[in-house]
């Protein structure tokens, strides 16, 4: 099983879309998802998708989960091989 | 971006306007035109006109309305690889296959023409101008879908979704379904533009924003509005010479040069 940790980024989509959170497995990037936050995505705003994803030939399809950990949980499985627990904060990147 | 002329078949059957870009056309030919496209029936938005697998009997010509070729993969995900606007034919040479490696389905509510193969044949035998026409139109789909793939192979998001609305901004302007003010009725979904450029929807969906924002275009029920043509076609490096819209009709221009080269 691997070692998963999470880190808060901003990220830069020209949108209101700001809110990141980058996803490690035993130190090595898998991938980042991001929340909905600009109002132009209507009913999916405030869900989360996957940004991008290491490793694996992950296809998301533009996929949105309900939270952050539902799409941590969904990459991780797939290209880390277990689940991903995003329990409680999640800090900073400094 | 510069838009095709005005020509001299304003008001006429799509199919012709789009011929006769390519050769001039006699009275005697649209007439035969007008006659093939009579019996038209309406089909709802959502079905498929014909679908991978099928054989085809029948060439589609699209009168109102927009069809789309598209292809899918096992797990839902699809592609599609053109919209077929009015006057476009979905397309000659499927009537040459024994079964459809693609499926073509209604992307709004359409009317419809279906031209059994021996009238097609038959047509082309008896007016080899509207099938030097044909064969023009064939082409320029074939150079359409070659920029569609340097699309989605090689162009950023912002240059896809420009480059799109650029081409079909000419394409309908061809049928005249184009206004004054540069908009026309764009009946995609944000899902349907994401399956045509290679994006998700959230990404297509920032992408509309910042071309909005960038005051490059506007949605508004269902119509898009380029408020900056020349801006719009300079983002996505767009040149329409692959659709063959500018000038005098294409057959008179190949006329011209192959005159002079003599």
């Amino acid at each position: 099983m691997s070692s998963m940790s999470a880190f808060k980024v901003r990220i830069n989509t020209h949108t209101a879309d700001t809110s990141a959170i980058i996803l490690l497995a035993d130190g090595v990037l898998i991938g980042v998802v991001s929340e909905l936050l600009d109002e132009c995505h209507g009913p999916e705003r405030g869900k989360w998708v996957i940004e991008t994803a290491f490793g694996n030939d992950v296809q998301s399809h533009g996929t949105t989960f309900p939270s952050a950990s539902d799409a941590a949980n969904w990459l991780s499985a797939r290209v880390a091989g277990g689940m991903f627990k995003l329990d409680g904060e999640v800090p900073e990147l400094r | 971006m510069s838009k095709p002329p005005s020509e001299p078949y304003r008001g006429k059957n799509p199919l012709i306007r789009k011929l006769g870009r390519f050769v001039p056309l006699t009275q005697a030919e649209c007439e035969v035109i007008e006659q093939v496209c009579q019996s038209s029936h309406q089909h709802r938005q959502g079905s498929d006109l014909i679908q991978q697998g099928d054989k085809p009997r029948t060439v589609f010509l699209i009168l109102k309305g927009w069809a789309f070729r598209y292809k899918q993969l096992e797990d839902g995900s699809r592609q599609i690889m053109a919209y077929l606007l009015p006057g476009d034919l979905c397309d000659i040479q499927i009537l040459l296959f024994e079964k459809m490696d693609h499926s073509i389905g209604l992307l709004s509510d359409a009317e419809v023409v279906k031209i059994p193969a021996a009238e097609i044949l038959d047509l082309m035998d008896r007016f080899p101008r509207i099938e030097r026409a044909l064969m023009w139109a064939t082409l320029v789909d074939e150079a359409t879908l070659r920029e569609w793939l340097l699309n989605v192979g090689q162009r950023s998001a912002l240059q896809r979704l420009a480059h799109l609305f650029c081409e079909l901004c000419v394409r309908l302007s061809v049928v005249g379904l184009v206004d004054e003010d540069e908009s026309f009725v764009l009946p995609l979904t944000q899902t349907e533009l994401a399956d045509t450029t290679g994006l998700s929807t959230v990404h297509v969906n920032r992408t509309l924003q910042r071309l909005r924002k960038d005051n490059l275009i506007s949605t508004l029920h269902g119509r898009l509005t380029i408020l900056n043509p020349t801006k719009l076609a300079e983002i996505a490096g767009f040149n329409n010479d692959y659709l063959h819209t500018d000038g005098p009709p294409v057959e008179q221009q190949l006329r011209a040069r192959v005159s002079q080269s003599m």
